[in-house]
């Protein structure tokens, strides 16, 4: 973390603590007023340091609490104990904050609905407390603060920009598209084709929502054009939030209205799609021309067309291109002028706006930010480049000006003299930076010695503000509009650039319950962020422990087990080798030993490693809520077990499969409210999501109780698509065709129109489960609904394996695979077609050869009873037998997954250290294949 | 699935996953002359797209795949390069 | 190199600041109130201060007022605030502030004003 946001946090910690105990000290001495003073202080430092960073709920809530601190303090309100506790309250909200950061690491938090809400609701219940006359303007200057550091990019800003900005907007856009581009689509308008220009902004935390735009945006057609950018300057790479998604991706489609939105439906309000005009079209755009007689030629066009005399004009429009280089903006304007008239010879209105653009000389890629007089003191408080460069003369003018304003003040204070040798100071300062343009500092500067010099002895400002006014006239004059000082530019400037937040404000408010009674209902029903001090407190016991350090402790007790495990082997050794039978018993023994404490070992950090599943529900509510909203569909959401727990590994993968299958039953199975009356249902559907443990398995269940999946629908889908042939069709069971769902193929296809061209099926779901050993099963009924059960293990850290050996070499195979092995004899074995096959308990079942598999150029060998060893694993719910050389031991191992090049053979699940020293390759059964 | 790495090459294979952003911008951020092999690249989760849009790395195999060739270099093109 | 006294009892806002001006190549001392600044200018000669206004034991204004009676060659000084009223810039300005700033300030607005008022700004 970088030392600045460390050194913020442990002081706003310290700040919490002592406006507590402030707090408990003023309730036996509510009159003290330097405890108050105090108090006000240290909620002040703490407002001051949080606008150092970007936290716009932590400010609103301060800025609330230091307004009420200054009100009491200044007597127009009372001290009180309810009063307190909202300070505290208040105080809580913001630990809860600082702990988010702590966390994350960043003081750019991701945009939080409920953490904002939270801090509305805290900075009006702080404000109750206030006189109700002062209500109304506390509540305007904490909006006016609050958003200062509010993201510019804020949703809701955009429908309160000015249409004509949106234009300009999309001018801007349009000049960055070649012009052979452009003069193609023109073409091809007046032809009478349709092109939409479409303008994706995903919101910032849209990856925190499985979300990926940009397969979203390479699903359309290839577009006429497109364009990658960044809503905002790229950060210094080393301070990239990867996650945060500040992309902006642009195109030009011939894709029609209906299926664009369609495309976009889950995100309608991160999409901009406008139908193509002819007239945004003919934009000149080139480098600034230079000594080509434009002005000659703009007043004979006008002219031109006003008589309509088109072909002077058409004639004088081939002459100034051939006196200008091609590159330049006159030339391009001219090509489209001859295009116009060529195509529109009577479209005046066009060529009209054409000559309008070349008589503004305006690139808009070269001005897309154009200055008004309004937004320049704005801009030279801004932090983009551009506004820096905007700023040239600004501090120089603010300090004369400021020297001015001291130096017109008319009180005689025993400080006068410093005071005016200070201004002197800062005057030669600011015309040494003067000094190399025109009014040199030489002639200045001895004036200014004099003027100081008159000054102290008159014990008066007028000889320096004499000087002042002659010396500082031009710069002065510059800067003479009263609030045009830098320092007071930048106040002003403030609640203009965030116009947008004070509505969000009371919005909030209209819909939280009963914002009136907040002060009182807020600490009835403590709300998550409102995680109370004393909370903390009281569970000193948990530390925070770096992910690496527990992931080491893992490793070396892995190591414990595998040296663990070399003990039998020398219990052996003593015993065979050096015929010492009692010093092997004796290893016995001790062994016994090591291995129960290596086993609680294990478990104790396995406990450590446990995360609740809550950590991935938790955002279920919102995706739920967020994606229900978005297709119009009104849905109920139930989660149980969320404290259920299981291995962190096992935790992060989950992730991603649920919300596709959330998405999935919000999108699919869930009917709209219509639809659901219709049926006979109630018009909220449900959604219900449990977890629970099962011995070592956690198991996750997900059910709707919508329309269920039809297998007479999937036989015949499946069918279509050649997924399976007619034999199976007839064949498949109801369940066997419901699982077609999770076959490769079935639901890439269906799913990339269907799922708005996210394109994950639930082949992909059931492959993410199946790495981390899990299963998923699917029951559904038609118009009854559809219930989807995961089932984990609870850690994935030790595995249980089957040692066998093949071909001279031993290989592991997880035992969760292996349902069984037994000894075929060859005479068993039959060949059908190219497939070896053997009867096991009345049931054909496919055999294959290790070596086959693996690629190893050896046949398997039989026992000398000809028995072949057939390790019988289960895929999926198909039962296939391997035939290996033979079955050995199973052993407990610590799986490594193959790491660098080797990481890609799917062959392989990983590999393992053995007791004895070798290095066990542990095989993937479901990759063999 | 996953990053290949030679010397200061990475080779990008199939799809580039959400979860792999954060280890190829560490990566980068490491190897701040490292280039990218994009030809078997299939597809890359827009979280790599922002962190590749940053860094600007040097691509020295654009992907096979067209269409994802075309928006990435989309995003690679100088703003400047479109004037004819 | 240009030596300026930080004066601002929050850790967070000094270390802020430093981080900014030795960024820039500026010599850094900070002091946790107005009498710790006071004590400063006994020891050292700055070119430039910074100076917060709420302060225990001696406020910003108090620390101006004292300074601009010292019999030291006076430099300017930057008085940085989170008011915005027309009262709180003219107090600041009697007291001997030659700026006002509002916090929180950026580098990139606070950088020019200080290069201003130490004759070090150049036209970009």
């Amino acid at each position: 973390m970088n030392p600045l946001l460390d050194q913020f946090l442990s002081e706003s910690r310290d700040a919490i603590q002592a406006i507590g105990e402030k707090l408990l000290q003023l309730e036996t001495a509510p009159d003290d007023q330097a405890l108050m003073g105090e108090l006000f202080r240290l909620v002040h430092t703490l407002k001051g340091n949080s606008g150092l960073f970007d936290l716009p709920e932590m400010i609103r809530v301060l800025h609330a609490a230091e307004d009420l601190m200054d009100t009491v303090r200044a007597g127009r309100a009372t001290y009180s104990q309810a009063l307190a506790d909202q300070l505290l309250e208040a105080m809580d909200f913001v630990s809860a904050v600082l702990d988010e950061i702590q966390q994350a690491e960043t003081d750019s938090l991701p945009a939080n609905a409920e953490r904002s809400a939270a801090a509305v609701d805290l900075a009006q219940a702080l404000r109750q407390f206030k006189p109700e006359t002062e209500r109304s303007e506390a509540a305007g200057a904490a909006a006016a603060s609050a958003p200062t550091t509010e993201p510019a990019t804020e949703p809701s800003a955009e429908s309160a920009a000015p249409r004509a900005a949106a234009d300009a907007e999309r001018m801007t856009a349009l000049a960055r598209v070649p012009e052979a581009v452009r003069m193609d689509l023109y073409q091809r308008i007046i032809a009478g084709e349709q092109f939409f220009w479409v303008c994706y902004e995903p919101e910032e935390e849209c990856f925190y929502k499985g979300e990926d735009p940009f397969f979203q945006m390479i699903q359309l057609a290839p577009p006429c054009w497109r364009a990658l950018s960044a809503r905002e300057p790229w950060p210094e790479p080393e301070s990239l939030d990867a996650y945060r998604c500040i992309l902006r991706f642009e195109c030009i489609t011939a894709m029609d209205e209906a299926g664009l939105s369609e495309h976009f439906r889950y995100v309608p309000d991160q999409v901009e799609i406008r139908l193509l005009a002819l007239d945004d079209l003919p934009i000149p755009t080139g480098a600034e021309h230079d000594g080509v007689p434009v002005a000659d030629y703009l007043h004979s066009a006008t002219e031109q067309l006003q008589q309509g005399d088109l072909p002077s004009l058409i004639q004088s429009s081939h002459l100034l291109q051939e006196l200008a280089a091609p590159e330049l903006r006159i030339a391009s304007a001219m090509r489209w002028m001859l295009l116009l008239l060529e195509t529109r010879p009577d479209d005046r209105a066009l060529q009209q706006a054409l000559l309008e653009h070349i008589r503004q000389q305006d690139d808009p890629t070269a001005a897309s930010a154009p200055p008004t007089p309004n937004s320049r003191a704005a801009a030279a408080t801004q932090a983009t480049p551009q506004a820096t460069s905007a700023a040239i003369g600004e501090p120089l003018a603010g300090i004369l000006q400021t020297q001015a304003e001291i130096l017109a003040l008319e009180d005689q204070p025993d400080w006068l003299q410093g005071r005016l040798r200070a201004v002197a100071a800062s005057l030669q300062a600011a015309f040494a930076c003067l000094g190399e343009d025109g009014r040199g500092e030489d002639a200045a500067r001895p004036a200014l010695e004099t003027a100081l010099q008159q000054s102290l002895e008159q014990d008066s400002p007028h000889p320096l503000s004499d000087w002042l006014e002659v010396w500082g006239a031009p710069y002065l004059a510059a800067a003479s509009e009263p609030t045009a000082s830098a320092p007071d530019a930048a106040s002003a400037a403030a609640p203009a650039t965030s116009a947008a937040a004070p509505e969000t404000a009371p919005e909030r408010t209209a819909s939280s319950e009963a914002p009136a009674e907040a002060p009182a209902n807020a600490q009835a029903a403590p709300r998550k962020f409102g995680r109370r001090l004393e909370d903390s407190y009281a569970a000193p016991s948990a530390i925070k422990v770096d992910q690496a350090k527990i992931d080491r402790m893992m490793n070396l007790i892995g190591e414990m087990i595998v040296a663990k495990n070399a003990l039998p082997y020398l219990a052996a050794r003593a015993e065979k080798v050096f015929g010492v039978r009692d010093l092997a018993r004796e290893i016995k023994g001790q062994y016994g030993t090591i291995h129960r404490i290596a086993d609680e070992m294990q478990d104790a950090i396995m406990q450590i490693r446990l995360l609740p599943v809550s950590f991935v529900f938790q955002r279920f509510p919102r995706l739920v809520r967020d994606t229900a909203h978005k297709l119009g569909k009104e849905v109920h959401l139930v989660m149980e077990g969320e404290s259920t727990e299981a291995d962190k590994n096992v935790i992060e993968s989950l992730a991603d499969p649920l919300v596709h299958i959330i998405r999935n039953s919000l999108d699919h199975g869930l009917e709209t409210a219509e639809e659901r009356r219709a049926a006979g249902k109630p018009a909220t559907g449900q959604l219900s999501i449990r977890a629970r443990s099962e011995s070592d398995r956690v198991v996750i269940e997900i059910a709707d109780d919508g329309r269920g999946i039809d297998p007479e629908t999937m036989r015949r889908k499946a069918y279509e698509k050649g997924i399976i042939d007619e034999q199976t069709l007839e064949r498949l069971s109801d369940q066997e065709a419901v699982n077609l769902v999770f076959a490769a193929g079935f639901s890439t296809a269906a799913a990339v129109s269907d799922l708005s061209g996210r394109g994950v099926g639930m082949d992909v779901v059931r492959n993410a489960v199946a790495q981390v050993n899990g299963s998923i099963d699917l029951k559904s009924e038609p118009s009854k609904g559809t219930r989807l059960r995961l089932s984990l293990p609870l850690s994935m850290a030790v595995s249980n394996v089957m040692i066998i050996q093949s071909a001279g070499q031993r290989f592991g195979v997880s035992m969760d695979a292996v349902a069984e092995t037994v000894r075929v004899p060859g005479s068993s074995i039959q060949q059908i077609k190219q497939q070896k096959t053997t009867v096991l308990r009345g049931r054909v079942m496919p055999l294959m050869d290790l070596n086959d598999l693996l690629g190893l150029d050896q046949p398997q060998v039989a026992n000398d009873d000809q028995e072949f060893a057939v390790l019988v694993v289960r895929i999926d719910n198909d039962y296939l037998g391997i035939i290996v050389d033979d079955c050995l031991e199973t052993v407990d191992i610590i799986l490594k997954p193959l790491a660098g090049f080797l990481g890609n053979l799917k062959s392989y699940a990983g590999s393992a250290l053995l007791g004895d020293g070798s290095v066990l390759l542990v095989i993937n059964p479901r990759g063999l294949l | 699935m996953g990053i290949e790495i030679h010397e200061n090459t990475a080779v990008i294979r199939d799809i580039l996953s959400v979860e792999e952003a954060e280890p190829l911008l560490e990566w980068l951020l490491e190897h701040r002359d490292g280039q990218l092999d994009l030809a078997q690249c299939a597809h890359l989760h827009a979280a790599n797209l922002q962190v590749l849009m940053a860094l600007r790395p040097r691509i020295i195999t654009w992907p096979d795949d067209p269409a994802l060739a075309d928006w990435l270099k989309s995003a690679f093109e100088e703003p400047e390069s479109n004037h004819v | 190199m240009k030596r300026i006294l930080v004066i601002d009892d929050a850790a967070t806002v000094r270390l802020y600041h430093r981080e900014i001006l030795e960024n820039a190549g500026f010599d850094v001392s900070e002091a946790i109130n107005g009498l710790e600044a006071l004590e400063k200018i006994e020891e050292a000669t700055f070119d430039l201060y910074l100076v917060d206004i709420n302060m225990p034991k001696l406020d910003g204004y108090g620390f101006l007022r004292a300074l601009r009676q010292r019999p030291i060659p006076q430099a300017p000084a930057i008085m940085i605030s989170t008011e915005s009223s027309a009262n709180d810039r003219q107090a600041a300005l009697v007291a001997g502030a030659n700026l006002y700033i509002l916090k929180p300030i950026k580098p990139e607005q606070l950088l020019p004003h200080v290069r201003g008022l130490l004759g070090e700004w150049q036209q970009p």
